[in-house]
């Protein structure tokens, strides 16, 4: 899972740019949720009634 | 709707009876009426989830004990809602639990968040009825059908009672007790070592239940997130009713539309009265969620940048709302909360290590 996690944030490193414009930064954005998604590492939600601080 | 209602809050007050030194909610003068949770409960019916459960919260809550018992009465004589099977919880600091409230809460199987500091209590919220909300937590305790969770908070004046204050609570019969702290103060280092210090006497306490009993009380280590990339879900699958009939996408933000909260950003996750959003409702809701939707954590901030270039990024959990009570700006985390969080996964990891959970 270590391994996963780190290829997940490569994606988000690899396609760091100075200067993106907002819509590049969503397309950049966008890019590294699916491949956390293919990476079988989705998204974590607050359960409900209870806070996570 | 986005997806089923599993939590519905009625918020029925800001008024209480305690003064923490920690709340962050300010005192407004009020009630939540019956007629508009008896007319939400009703526009919601399909909305709300099987099994799903209704809240209380405040201020204390137990001040409008009438109006808990006249929304349980009128959801198990509706004939949709009644079928849902819903659950029924209440945040409450213990000091009015009559024989008759307790007796409701029992018979209607309440889930009870008891807000006790343990042997914090006296310096974090003086009062002459601190003896009596010992007593009834043992009440509690008795009841057979009542879900009881206690909920302490520590400023950093207290952390050198956060191992005694949990084992106080397990030692008097608390299965599920959890662990916070103020979001009103700022944790310095030196804090935060002392509570890493505290929180380590107490996993180490907790090994030597586990293995005796297979069980831990404290809510704080009993999971452990894999990792993720977190989102609030405010607005999404849980609603808040404030006490003015306004309708928010979680408690939190009720709390910081009458606290810190900067109005204007906060007006747009507000719902509007919940009165115009029967009329209005699917335009507003719409609307309004995009601004729920948009709370993930790569959109958040903290002190050293975006959220989304850090590289704790899918193994962090930050509720936006809380942190703004702190920095006043939904979804900036403030630097002590990041390494708030990372004391705690690192010692909850240690500790499903050493009890061989991994």
């Amino acid at each position: 899972m270590a391994k996963k996690v780190k290829d997940c944030l490569d994606v988000l490193e690899k396609t760091n740019k100075p200067n993106l414009t907002p819509a590049q930064e969503k397309e950049r954005l966008d890019a590294f949720t699916d491949f956390c998604v293919q990476m079988g590492i989705d998204r974590l939600r607050c359960p409900a009634g209870r806070l996570i601080a | 709707m986005r997806s089923p209602l599993s939590d519905f809050t009625l918020y029925l007050t800001h008024e209480c009876n305690f003064d923490c030194l920690y709340c962050f909610q300010e005192r407004r003068v009020g009630f939540l009426e019956f007629s508009a949770i008896q007319e939400a409960l009703d526009f919601f019916q399909e909305s709300i989830a099987e099994n799903g459960y209704i809240g209380f919260y405040g201020g204390e809550p137990l001040l409008a004990f009438d109006t808990i018992a006249q929304t349980i009465n009128f959801i198990e004589t509706h004939k949709v809602l009644n079928a849902k099977k819903l659950h029924y919880s209440v945040s409450t600091n213990g000091t009015i639990l009559t024989e008759e409230v307790l007796s409701f809460l029992n018979t209607h199987s309440f889930k009870v968040n008891l807000s006790y500091d343990g042997t914090a209590q006296d310096m974090t919220r003086p009062s002459k009825l601190n003896s009596l909300v010992r007593e009834n937590m043992d009440r509690l305790i008795r009841s057979p059908h009542i879900e009881l969770e206690t909920n302490s908070v520590f400023i950093p004046a207290t952390v050198n009672e956060v191992f005694r204050s949990a084992r106080l609570l397990i030692e008097s019969g608390i299965k599920n007790c959890e662990l916070s702290y103020s979001v009103g103060d700022t944790w310095d280092k030196v804090h935060l070592d002392q509570l890493r210090e505290e929180v380590r006497e107490l996993a180490e306490y907790l090994l030597s239940h586990y293995h005796k009993h297979s069980s831990i009380p404290v809510k704080n280590f009993q999971s452990r997130l894999g990792p993720g990339l977190f989102r609030c879900s405010a607005g999404q699958d849980r609603l808040t009713l404030g006490p003015d009939g306004r309708l928010w996408g979680c408690r939190f933000f009720v709390d910081l539309s009458t606290a810190r909260g900067n109005p204007d950003e906060l007006s747009a996750y507000c719902f509007g009265n919940i009165r115009d959003f029967f009329r209005e409702g699917e335009a507003v809701y719409s609307s309004v969620i995009q601004k729920y939707e948009a709370l993930c954590l790569e959109n958040f901030s903290s002190k050293g940048g975006a959220c989304r270039d850090c590289p704790d990024l899918l193994l962090c959990t930050a509720c936006p709302a809380t942190a703004a009570f702190s920095t006043g700006v939904v979804g900036k985390i403030p630097a002590w909360i990041c390494h708030m969080k990372k004391m705690w996964r690192e010692e909850v990891a240690r500790f499903w290590g050493e009890a061989g959970l991994d």
